[in-house]
C-alpha cells in the first residue's frame, strides 16, 4: 500500500500514552522483583527499588490517565477510543463516563485505584510493606498488560486505548467520501465522534464505575496479606493488618454495586434495580465472598479459630474478582446477558492471570521451597498448556482434564493450610457468638456459591459444550429467599452470643425481647403494606428482627455507643433493605395495566380450553391519546398524555398523573416528562422519569408513539358531495364525522370580482375531538382550489363550488366534497409502576454504608493500637 | 455472666473437650447437602438454548418450560405492529440458525430499536404455529466493529 501523509493528527500525545503505558508495565514489574527479592533479609537493600520502581510506576499510569483523557477531552478522532466513546456535545462530566465506557478506560480506572491503594500501603504497610506491594505491583503488571496493544507474532498482548481509528479499522478509510478529498484528509469527515450511550448519560454513571472498581481494586489488600501470611509464614498475623482492608472492600464494593441499581432504576426502563443478569451477578459473587471473609477474620481475631477457612475465604475473593472479569470481559456471556461487551480477544489473557495469582498462591502452601516451586511449574504449565491447547482433541475432554487439576490442587491447597496451621476442626459451644457467625457465613458463602454456579451456565456450556439457558428471575428469587430469611435472622441474634460461650439466660432475655416486639410490629406492618402472602411472612418478620434486635442491642448492651455500634447498624440497615426489598417488589404495581386486551388473544388448547400460559400475558402498555384522560389502575389515577416537546436529541413526553382517594378527591397531581431520545448512532432509546414520594414511586416511560409508525400513507376513500349554506351541518359519507359550515372568509375580491379568494371556515366533530378545515377557494384567470387536510381526524374537506342566488346576492350556497381515511393521531404508548415503600430499601442501604464506615474507622484504630502493643 | 467467664478463664479446655454433640459436624453436613441441592438443581430442571423444531417437541410434553432460540431476524417478510389496536401485541418472523423460519408473536409493545437489530434471543414457548416470546434480548451491532 501507498504511504499517506496523514493530516491534522495529532500523534504525539498517542506515542506519549503508548511509551508511558510500556514504562508502567515494566517498572511495575521491576518493582514486583525487587519488592520480592526484599523480603529475603539478605536483599534487604532491594526494598527501596521496589519502593522507586512503585512510584515511577504510579507516575507512568498517572500518565496515562491523563493522556487518555485529554485525547476524549481534545476530541481527538483520529484515536479510536475517542471516536467509538465520546462525540463533541457532551458536557465535561459525561466525558468522564467516556472515559471508562471501554474496557481500555476501565482496566486503567482499576490501575489507577491500584496505585492509590499500593501508594498507601507503602507508607502504612511496615513490615508487611515488601510482600504486600510484590503482589499489589504483580497486579499492575498483568492490568498493564491489558493495555500494550502489542502483537507478538499471532499473539496479542492487550488492546491499547491508543490506537489510531485508522489502524483499529481500516474500512473508515475506504469510504467514498473520501475519494473526493483524499484520504489524508479523512479527519475532515470524522469530526465527531460515536458518542457515548445515551443510557449511560446520567450523573450515576459518572460516579458508579469509579465506586465499583475502587472495590474490585481493594479485595486485593486482604489478599495480599493473606499471600504474604503465606508467603513469609506469619500465617497467623495476617488477619490484624486485612481486617479493616476487608472492611474497606466490603463498604466500597457494596455501594458501587448499590449505585448501580441505583442508575438502573432510575435510567433503565427494565422497571427494577436489580434483574439478576450475569453481570449484576458478576458484581455480586466477589461481595458475597468477601463479606464471608470478613466474618471470618472477624471470628479468628477474637478467638483464633478457623484460620484455613479464613485464609481460604479471603484469598478466594479475589480470585472471584478476577473470574468475575473474565466472564465480563471474555465474551463468553454472549447471549446470556443484555450488556453487551465487546470481547477484545483477551479472553487467553485474562485466563492466564486468574492461573497465574491460582497456582502462586497455592504452590506458596507447600512447606518447603522446592516442592512449591515444583507445584507451580507445573500447575501453571498444564493449565495454560490447556488454555492454548495445539492438538486436536476435543474441547470436552480438555475441560475435564483441567477442571479435575483445578479441583486436586484447590484440595491439595487446603490440606496443605490445615498442615501449616497445624489445626482440625474446631469445636464450639452451642452458645457461642463464633458457632453462629460460623452459621451466618456458611449461610452467605452458599448463597453466593449458588449464584456462582447459575451465572457460570454459559462457561460450562463452553467447557461442556452444553446448551442451557441462563435462569430467570423467579428462579433466583425463590432460591435466594430462603438464604436471606436466614441471614436476617442470624443478624438479629448474632450478637447477643459472646466468644467462646455466654449465659444463655442472658442470651435469651433480650432476643425474645426483640422478637416479640417484632412479631407484633410485623402485624402493623402486614396492615401497612398488604403482604398478605405466607410465604413472605418469615422475611418480614425476619427483616424487621434485624432491626429490632440490632437496635436493642445498641441501646441495652453498647449503652448508646454509637462508635461502637458500626455492626449493629450495618446489620439494622441491611434488615430494612430486606424489608424495602420484599415490600418493593412484591406489591409493585404495574398502573397501566390494560386488562381491555385481557385474554383477547389467548390460544386454545387442543380441548378447547383457555391456555393458561399465554392468558397470564402481561398486558403492560397503555395507550394514550394527546389530551385525552384514561383512567387506569381501577379507577384511582388518571393519566394524560399533554404534549410532546423536542429539545434535541430528546423528545419530552408530557404526562400528568392524578391520584384519586377513595372519596374522588384529587390526592395527588403532577406531570412526569419521559423522554425518547432518538440518536442517530445508537438508535431509539428511551428514558423513564420518576417521581418520588416517601412512601411511594410512580415510575414510567414510553414504549411507542405515533411519530414511530411508519403506516403508508392511506388513501383517501368515501367520497361525498353535500350542498350546504352558512350554518350548514352535514356528514361523511361513512357517518363518522360531523361537519358545520361556520363562515365563509374573503380574503382577496376585486371590484369586478375577476379575482376572488374565499376560504371557508368548518367545524369538524371526529371521535368527539374538534377541528376546523378550511378549504379554499380562489378563482383568478382559471379556478383553483385548495383542499384542507386534517389527519387528526383523517379527513379531506374540499369547496368545490360556489352558487350565488341569483336574486339574492347575500344567499351563496356552497359545494363540499369530503373524503375520509383512519385518522392519524398523536398518541404514546405508556408503561407506569408504582414501587411502594422503595425508599425503606434506599434507606436501609445508606444506614448500612453508615455502619460499614464506622466499624472501619473503629477497626483501623484497632489495629493500630495492636500493632503499637506488639 | 462474670462467675461464666471466670469458669472459662479457669478452665480453658474445659471447652475443648466436650465429648457428645459437635455442632461443627452439623454444620458441615448441612453445608455440604445444601452445596449437593445447589449442583442437582443445576442439573435439573432448566431451559435450554434449542431450535425451534426442538423448541416444538418440547412444547409437547411441557408446554410451559421456558425455551431460548437464538434467531436472526427476517425483516423482509414485515411485522405487525398496530398500536392503535393493541398496544400489547407485537409480531414478527425469525430464522433459528438452522434456517428455520417461524412466526413470532411478543404480547408487549415493540422494542426499541428493533430495527437496528439482527440478532435476538428468544425467550418463550413454542406454540401451535408460531413462537410466543416472553423476553427478547437484542445485540446492537455497532458501526466500525471487526466481526
Amino acid at each position: 500500500m501507498e504511504t499517506i501523509l496523514f493530516k491534522n493528527e495529532h500523534l504525539a500525545i498517542g506515542n506519549f500514552g503508548q511509551i508511558a503505558v510500556v514504562i508502567a508495565v515494566f517498572s511495575a514489574l521491576l518493582s514486583a522483583i525487587a519488592y520480592a527479592f526484599s523480603t529475603n533479609a539478605k536483599y534487604k537493600d532491594l526494598l527501596n527499588f521496589g519502593r522507586l520502581f512503585f512510584i515511577v510506576q504510579s507516575i507512568a499510569v498517572f500518565a496515562v490517565f491523563i493522556t487518555l483523557f485529554s485525547i476524549i477531552q481534545n476530541h481527538y478522532y483520529e484515536y479510536h477510543y475517542a471516536y467509538k466513546h465520546s462525540s463533541n456535545d457532551l458536557p465535561i462530566y459525561y466525558m468522564i463516563s467516556c472515559f471508562w465506557e471501554g474496557q481500555e478506560g476501565s482496566f486503567l480506572l482499576w490501575m489507577f485505584w491500584h496505585v492509590v491503594l499500593g501508594l498507601i500501603l507503602m507508607k502504612s504497610a511496615k513490615t508487611w510493606e515488601a510482600p504486600v506491594l510484590a503482589i499489589v505491583a504483580l497486579a499492575q503488571v498483568v492490568l498493564g498488560s491489558m493495555l500494550m496493544g502489542i502483537h507478538v507474532g499471532d499473539i496479542k498482548i492487550g488492546s491499547s486505548p491508543f490506537i489510531l481509528l485508522r489502524e483499529h479499522s481500516p474500512e473508515a478509510l475506504l469510504i467514498p467520501m473520501l475519494e473526493k478529498i483524499g484520504r489524508a484528509n479523512y479527519l475532515q469527515i470524522y469530526k465527531d465522534g460515536n458518542g457515548l450511550n445515551p443510557l449511560l448519560q446520567n450523573y450515576w454513571m459518572v460516579i458508579h464505575p469509579p465506586t465499583l472498581f475502587l472495590g474490585f481494586a481493594a479485595t486485593i489488600v486482604p489478599f495480599a496479606y493473606a499471600f504474604a501470611g503465606l508467603w513469609t509464614k506469619r500465617i497467623k498475623e495476617w488477619t490484624i493488618p486485612a481486617l479493616p482492608w476487608a472492611l474497606v472492600a466490603v463498604l466500597v464494593l457494596g455501594t458501587g454495586i448499590i449505585m448501580g441499581g441505583y442508575w438502573a432504576y432510575e435510567s433503565l426502563t427494565f422497571g427494577g434495580y436489580w434483574a439478576w443478569d450475569p453481570v449484576e451477578n458478576a458484581s455480586l459473587m466477589p461481595w458475597l465472598l468477601i463479606i464471608t471473609a470478613l466474618h471470618l477474620l472477624l471470628i479468628n481475631k477474637s478467638t483464633g479459630k478457623y484460620p484455613v477457612l479464613t485464609m481460604v475465604l479471603t484469598i478466594f475473593s479475589f480470585f472471584m474478582v478476577l473470574y468475575a472479569t473474565f466472564l465480563t470481559r471474555s465474551g463468553v456471556l454472549g447471549n446470556a446477558s443484555v450488556h453487551s461487551f465487546t470481547d477484545l480477544g483477551l479472553s487467553g489473557q485474562l485466563l492466564l492471570f486468574l492461573f497465574l495469582f491460582i497456582a502462586l498462591t497455592f504452590a506458596l502452601s507447600f512447606k518447603k521451597q522446592k516442592h512449591a516451586a515444583l507445584f507451580f511449574g507445573v500447575v501453571f504449565i498444564i493449565l495454560m498448556l490447556l488454555v492454548f491447547w495445539p492438538f486436536n482433541t476435543s474441547m470436552v475432554t480438555v475441560s475435564i482434564i483441567g477442571s479435575v487439576i483445578l479441583l486436586i490442587s484447590t484440595i491439595w491447597f487446603i490440606s496443605n493450610l490445615f498442615n501449616l496451621h497445624a489445626s482440625g476442626l474446631e469445636n464450639d459451644k452451642a452458645y457461642s457468638r463464633e458457632l453462629w457467625m460460623l452459621i451466618g457465613s456458611m449461610v452467605l458463602l452458599l448463597s453466593g456459591l449458588h449464584i456462582i454456579t447459575q451465572t457460570s451456565i454459559p462457561v460450562f456450556n463452553k467447557l461442556f459444550n452444553t446448551s442451557r439457558a441462563p435462569r430467570g428471575e423467579d428462579y433466583y428469587n425463590l432460591w435466594q429467599m430462603p438464604f436471606a430469611v436466614m441471614v436476617v435472622f442470624l443478624t438479629g441474634i448474632g450478637q447477643f452470643f459472646k466468644y467462646k460461650n455466654s449465659d444463655a439466660k442472658k442470651f435469651w432475655e433480650p432476643v425474645l425481647t426483640a422478637l416479640l416486639i417484632s412479631v407484633m410490629l410485623s402485624v402493623g406492618a402486614l396492615y401497612l403494606f398488604k403482604l398478605w402472602d405466607i410465604k413472605y411472612l418469615l422475611l418480614l418478620i425476619g427483616g424487621i428482627f434485624a432491626i429490632v434486635a440490632n437496635t436493642h442491642y445498641i441501646r441495652v448492651v453498647l449503652k448508646g455507643k454509637i462508635k461502637l455500634a458500626g455492626a449493629s447498624i450495618a446489620h439494622a440497615g441491611f434488615g430494612l433493605m430486606m424489608v424495602g426489598i420484599l415490600v418493593s417488589s412484591v406489591n409493585k404495581k404495574i398502573l397501566s395495566d390494560n386488562s381491555r386486551g385481557q385474554g383477547f388473544f389467548a390460544e386454545k388448547t387442543e380441548d378447547g380450553k383457555v391456555d393458561q400460559v399465554s392468558i397470564k400475558n402481561n398486558k403492560e402498555n397503555i395507550l394514550l391519546a394527546k389530551g385525552r384522560p384514561v383512567r387506569l389502575a381501577n379507577n384511582t389515577l388518571e393519566a394524560t398524555y399533554q404534549k410532546s416537546k423536542e429539545v434535541a436529541p430528546n423528545k419530552y413526553f408530557e404526562v400528568s398523573y392524578k391520584f384519586f382517594d377513595e372519596k374522588g378527591a384529587v390526592k395527588d397531581s403532577f406531570v412526569l416528562q419521559p423522554n425518547s431520545q432518538n440518536n442517530p448512532k445508537m438508535g431509539l432509546v428511551n428514558n423513564p422519569d420518576t417521581r418520588h414520594f416517601l412512601t411511594r414511586d410512580i415510575f414510567t416511560h414510553i414504549t411507542f408513539e405515533s411519530g414511530l409508525e411508519r403506516v403508508e400513507e392511506q388513501n383517501f376513500d368515501h367520497f361525498k358531495t353535500d350542498t350546504v349554506g352558512i350554518g350548514g351541518v352535514f356528514v361523511t359519507e361513512d357517518g363518522t364525522r360531523q361537519l358545520t359550515f361556520n363562515n365563509i372568509n374573503v380574503i382577496e375580491a376585486s371590484k369586478d370580482l375577476k379575482t376572488l379568494h374565499l376560504q371557508a371556515e368548518i367545524i369538524v366533530n371526529s371521535l368527539g375531538d374538534t377541528f376546523i378545515a378550511r378549504p379554499e377557494f380562489i378563482s383568478e384567470d382559471r379556478i383553483r382550489i385548495k383542499e384542507s387536510i386534517i389527519n387528526e381526524a383523517g379527513i379531506m374537506v374540499i369547496m368545490d363550488r360556489i352558487i350565488q342566488d341569483e336574486n339574492d346576492e347575500r344567499n351563496m350556497k356552497f359545494i363540499i366534497t369530503t373524503a375520509t381515511r383512519r385518522p392519524k393521531i398523536d398518541y404514546i404508548i405508556l408503561k407506569a409502576i408504582e414501587f411502594p415503600y422503595i425508599n425503606l430499601l434506599w434507606g436501609g442501604t445508606l444506614i448500612m454504608i453508615f455502619g460499614f464506615t464506622l466499624s472501619i474507622f473503629q477497626r483501623f484504630k484497632e489495629a493500630k493500637r495492636r500493632r503499637l502493643v506488639e | 455472666m462474670n462467675q461464666e467467664n471466670n469458669n472459662i478463664e479457669v478452665n480453658p479446655t474445659a471447652f475443648k473437650k466436650t465429648k457428645g454433640f459437635k455442632p461443627i459436624y452439623l454444620i458441615i453436613l448441612v453445608v455440604i447437602s445444601i452445596s449437593l441441592a445447589i449442583g442437582i438443581s443445576f442439573y435439573g430442571d432448566t431451559s435450554k438454548y434449542v431450535c425451534f423444531a426442538e423448541a416444538d417437541e418440547i412444547a409437547k410434553d411441557r408446554p410451559n418450560l421456558q425455551l431460548h432460540v437464538v434467531t436472526t431476524l427476517n425483516k423482509t417478510k414485515g411485522e405487525v405492529y398496530n398500536p392503535q389496536q393493541d398496544p400489547n401485541y407485537y409480531e414478527f418472523y425469525a430464522s433459528d440458525t438452522t434456517g428455520n423460519e417461524r412466526k413470532v408473536i411478543y404480547y408487549n409493545a415493540k422494542p426499541q430499536d428493533m430495527e437496528r437489530t439482527d440478532k435476538v434471543v428468544l425467550i418463550g414457548y413454542s406454540r401451535n404455529g408460531y413462537f410466543e416470546a416472553r423476553d427478547i434480548l437484542k445485540k446492537c451491532p455497532s458501526k466500525y466493529e471487526k466481526k
